[in-house]
């Protein structure tokens, strides 16, 4: 048995050791039995795909078992980059809440594309909030086990999130108004994480169909 | 499905349905988690080699798997195409 191969069904049972010690051993139980060491590695990588598969099964199941600590740092992940930036934008040195007309006026109105700029402003703090929100949602799952299983609201948060990003990229498109550069990074951060963060909630609501077929998933 | 009953373990069964461990295992899995399949470690006649885990589906795993099998017949699909989709 190759190094490769050794490490694999290692790292199989490890990850296996606490849900299913005796199907960790009944895979490597096989393997003298294989001919070449090319088959034996191909069943030890089978072996770490096994327990991969088993080891996030809890979490697709809506259960908590072991898939609670990645759930607390996807969460964090997905949704704290958005939260800080919300809380950044609302209650930071040049937040929304220190705001007042005549700082709005200079600052904004009287400037080339302060309207659009002030608008975004607010967009960024209405639509931060959903960070908040889905950091709350995130670690109620981890916590209660409870889902997001409204999917009016699910689609709802995607809806704002997405929505300010179409809106914004067509006026800067269509009329040209002036705006921070589209940037790849700031969008998939702010906007795209915090919805897959969202759609993984919701997936997580739904029941596991007890079909056979489904077995075979 | 020719010998229902009969014992196999986990590398016959991958070379019969043509499924690699990494697939197999976990239907295997799921399979015994809903009572569909009996499994035993049995002592190997080779010297030296350790006991294998041997599997069987039990009469309700059977039961289940000749129903899926007529179902698969009524729409036209073989068993193992609906087990792909699936």
């Amino acid at each position: 048995m190759n190094l490769l191969t050794s490490s694999c069904l290692r790292l199989s049972e490890w990850l296996l050791r606490k849900q299913r010690p005796e199907w960790a051993r009944a895979m490597r139980a096989e393997l003298p039995h294989l001919d070449s060491q090319a088959e034996q590695f191909r069943w030890a990588f089978g072996c770490l795909t096994a327990a991969i598969k088993q080891r996030f099964a809890p979490m697709e199941n809506g259960t908590l078992r072991i898939s609670r600590w990645v759930m607390v740092v996807e969460t964090i992940g997905l949704f704290g980059p958005l939260t800080l930036a919300w809380f950044e934008f609302t209650f930071g040195p040049s937040g929304i809440v220190r705001l007042n007309a005549e700082i709005i006026e200079k600052v904004f109105l009287n400037q080339p594309g302060g309207a659009y700029l002030l608008a975004l402003w607010y967009a960024v703090t209405v639509t931060g909030l959903i960070g908040a929100i889905g950091l709350f949602l995130g670690m109620r799952y981890v916590w209660s086990g409870r889902a997001l299983h409204s999917r009016t609201l699910g689609f709802t948060l995607i809806g704002v999130l997405s929505g300010p990003t179409i809106i914004g990229a067509a006026a800067n498109l269509i009329l040209g108004l002036v705006g921070p550069e589209p940037n790849f990074g700031i969008f998939m951060m702010f906007v795209a994480l915090p919805i897959v963060g969202i759609a993984h909630l919701m997936y997580l609501a739904k029941a596991a169909e007890p079909s056979m077929l489904a077995v075979a998933k | 499905m020719d010998e229902p009953r009969k014992w196999h373990h986990g590398y016959e069964l991958s070379k019969a349905t043509e499924l690699l461990s990494g697939t197999l295992y976990p239907i295997l899995m799921r399979l015994s988690d809903r009572g569909f399949l009996d499994h035993k470690w049995v002592e190997t006649e080779e010297a030296g080699r350790p006991p294998r885990h041997v599997y069987r589906l039990t009469a309700k795993g059977v039961a289940h798997a000749k129903e899926q099998f007529a179902i698969s017949d009524e729409v036209g699909a073989s068993p193992k195409a609906s087990v792909s989709r699936a």
